[in-house]
């Protein structure tokens, strides 16, 4: 089907689809879920972060990054591509602030990161990123957080809330239940826990570490990494959370297959 | 443009001739910064001038790098603003490594240092006396460096027409174990006769202070003078005089 | 952040405290005499890319040990900019560079022979010796030999064989071994006394005996102490290295005129 078409980022198959696009698309879909959330005074971002072994250090391959004061970026797929967009944003910012001396309003952050996503994807030289995005922020113009998605192809969505990610669809599902907006950031990280808790299925699935940043009007707007004992405590409620439900309805296994 | 015909060739095949600072223009004048008993403290006033135009009456000369540093700026403030820049930029892309280092005052001085020499050695100087204070190695520190990458640390310091007016009083005065009103009240004296004597100085002036638990630039006042000093009269003229 | 009590005079906001503040004097003295400022009107300024910043250094080599003192007066023009300034750097447990000048550029030499000192320990882990350093000093020097170093130094050490060596130099790296020497502010004032009570130049007597360290220590002392009396750019206090064979390299402090 794909036979000849699937080699080359400049090539669109007969049923117009670029495959390299796809394939890219599958290193999101192994690897750890991460979401993101708009809350009512804030933004947080989340991530199942795997650990390819029982030695490695927590704080190793961080995946939920600081970009600029107000700005962080989480991502899900291949580690070095997501470390290297973390980098552009990096960029992206500094360079903002340079030209125009204020900070760069994350739904600009993250189409200016979009359109770099796309060049990978529309070059022969260049393949596509093998990462997913999150970019989160506060926008001093419109007083607000704001969450975006910048997906490997150079598609950029704003949402409420979502996710990406190995049990990015089953933890879409859950966040639209939580109607999260209506609550605050403290309030949401155990929920978002309790996801990420929910779609890690251990028999299956690496261990992994809670990781978690947050930009809310308690930061002030600063986009920071949440105090370890307060993911800690989160972590404890999400996971105990996730597991009262197992036990109630047979199993984590049951959510992990609804991905499937 | 004159300076520009003036300015040293940067390179032989450079066509077009780069613009450097060969003189001050738009100048902040003295910062002054004593060590206390447990902190430094440092006075400013808030003009730049064009000149000997009192240009800018509310300009901060007195800025925090992060909470536990301070930089007062003497000289052309276009440049002092370039330096704070890189402070700035320098401090983001620490923060986003979040390791938890964060540069103390040692630190910032000695990077402003190295600017300072390299801009020097291009002919290209960022023209400020730059007066950082916070702590270094737990301890306070008060450093000094300026346009040529001259750099020291003092427990007393200031910088423009204050090495002439201020110096002396706080040779006179100032003590290691200084309480903080202490070392308020010297500045303060040494302001108000920079305001006396000092043409580039205004009467609205910002204080602000390092210790262990951080930082604060409070917002400008005035002082409260007295005229009516015998050495402000022209006892032989009819009229009063400030000769 | 708390703030102290209230001003008690400026009339300014309480954000700092006057608290325990004395007075100030009242009346600030009588009229200046009539000085003329060097430039009225508008100032023109060309950048100036070096400063006369003081510094004397000297050194006295002896049989098994050197002897080096520096000042710490930093200046500019009649200006003190502080009394305690370091214009030496200890690059080995044998081996002390101190440097007169212009101090933006003794700072930055300083900086970076110590850097490469470093790098030839890490490349040989040995310490270097001091004929080394002394080679490459001149080389660092004369590498910016159409933008020099204002910086004038005396490099003191023990050689391979333990003996006191003093190395003295001019801005752009020239160099030569010399049995003492004195470099900077003071020298004019010093080298001729160094020459009287160190080299016995012109005497009709020898020394007695081998000169000691301690008495080498007394003459530096009296070196600046005289230098102090005439030269402005001399005093607040000095720096005393003794590195002597055998022994771990000593530093003390001397205090001279402050005026």
């Amino acid at each position: 089907m794909a036979a000849g078409y699937d080699y080359a980022t400049n090539v669109i198959s007969s049923e117009g689809k670029v495959y390299q696009l796809e394939y890219a698309a599958k290193a999101v879909e192994s690897s750890g879920t991460t979401v993101g959330v708009q809350c009512k005074d804030g933004v947080i971002l989340a991530s199942e972060k795997l650990m390819m072994s029982k030695m490695l250090v927590d704080s190793t391959c961080k995946v939920v990054h600081k970009v600029d004061d107000q700005i962080g970026v989480a991502y899900s797929g291949i580690g070095p591509d997501g470390k290297s967009i973390v980098g552009l944003a990096q960029n992206i910012a500094h360079k903002y602030k340079q030209n125009y001396g204020e900070r760069i309003a994350p739904g600009v952050l993250a189409q200016q990161l979009g359109d770099i996503l796309y060049a990978y994807t529309s070059y022969a030289a260049y393949r596509p990123f093998g990462a997913h995005a999150l970019v989160c922020g506060y926008d001093e113009d419109h007083k607000e957080s704001q969450l975006y998605l910048c997906e490997l192809d150079g598609t950029v969505t704003r949402y409420w809330g979502t996710a990406v990610g190995k049990g990015a669809r089953s933890a879409r599902t859950e966040i639209q239940k939580l109607k999260l907006t209506e609550k605050t950031c403290a309030e949401a990280l155990p929920l978002l826990a309790k996801i990420l808790h929910t779609v890690h299925d251990p028999s299956k699935d690496k261990p992994f570490v809670l990781e978690a940043g947050w930009a809310t009007d308690a930061t002030k707007g600063t986009f920071s990494r949440v105090p370890k004992d307060v993911l800690a405590a989160a972590d404890a409620e999400g996971k105990a959370a996730s597991e009262a439900d197992g036990a109630a309805h047979g199993g984590a296994a049951a959510a992990a297959a609804g991905d499937a | 443009m004159a300076a520009a015909a003036m300015a040293p060739k940067l390179s032989a095949s450079s066509s077009t001739a780069k613009e450097l600072t060969t003189h001050p223009i738009v100048t902040g004048s003295s910062v002054l910064a004593v060590k206390f008993a447990g902190g430094v403290m440092m006075a400013s006033d808030t003009l730049a001038s064009y000149g000997s135009m009192a240009r800018f009456p509310d300009v901060q000369r007195l800025r925090q790098v992060s909470d536990g540093v301070i930089i007062g700026a003497s000289g052309e403030m276009s440049d002092f603003d370039f330096a704070m820049r890189l402070l700035d930029e320098l401090r983001v892309e620490s923060e986003c490594a979040e390791d938890g280092a964060e540069l103390d005052a040692g630190e910032v001085h000695h990077y402003l240092t190295r600017v300072m020499y390299n801009r020097r050695n291009k002919f290209n100087p960022l023209w400020n006396q730059l007066v950082v204070a916070g702590t270094k190695d737990g301890k306070p520190v008060l450093g000094v460096v300026d346009q040529i990458g001259t750099a020291f640390e003092a427990d007393f310091t200031a910088t423009g027409f204050g090495k002439h007016m201020a110096v002396p009083q706080m040779r006179e005065h100032w003590r290691a174990d200084m309480t903080e009103g202490e070392a308020r009240e010297l500045l303060e004296g040494c302001m108000r006769v920079l305001f006396y004597r000092d043409c580039r100085t205004i009467n609205r002036m910002q204080i602000a202070k390092v210790t262990a638990t951080g930082s604060v630039v409070s917002p400008a006042y005035s002082l409260d003078t007295e005229w009516s000093l015998k050495s402000f009269k022209k006892e032989a003229s009819p009229e009063d005089g400030s000769w | 952040m708390a703030f102290a009590a209230a001003a008690a005079s400026s009339g300014g906001p309480a954000f700092f405290s006057s608290a325990g503040a004395a007075p100030m004097a009242a009346d600030i003295g009588p009229a200046a005499a009539t000085v003329v400022p060097k430039s009225v009107g508008i100032k023109e300024h060309r950048f100036e890319p070096y400063d006369f910043n003081g510094g004397t250094v000297l050194a006295i080599g002896g049989k098994d040990f050197v002897v080096v003192a520096v000042d710490t007066r930093l200046s500019e023009d009649y200006h003190i900019l502080t009394r305690d300034v370091n214009r030496s750097v200890v690059l080995s447990p044998h081996c002390v560079l101190a440097t007169g000048g212009c101090h933006t550029d003794v700072t930055t030499l300083h900086k970076v022979i110590d850097m490469r000192v470093k790098d030839y320990k890490h490349d040989h882990e040995v310490d270097i010796e001091t004929h080394s350093v002394a080679q490459m000093l001149g080389n660092t020097l004369y590498g910016r030999r159409f933008f020099p170093y204002y910086a004038f130094n005396v490099l003191s050490g023990l050689d391979a064989e333990g003996k006191g060596a003093v190395y003295t130099y001019d801005a752009v790296g020239s160099f030569e071994r010399v049995p003492y020497a004195c470099q900077g502010a003071g020298q004019r004032l010093i080298i001729p006394y160094l020459d009287n009570v160190v080299g016995f130049k012109s005497r009709t007597d020898k020394p007695e005996g081998d000169l000691t360290p301690e008495a080498a220590v007394n003459i530096a002392k009296d070196a600046f102490i005289t230098a102090a009396e005439r030269q402005i750019r001399v005093g607040d206090s000095i720096r005393i290295f003794t590195i002597a064979r055998g022994v771990a390299m000593k530093e003390a402090r001397f205090a001279i005129r402050e005026d």
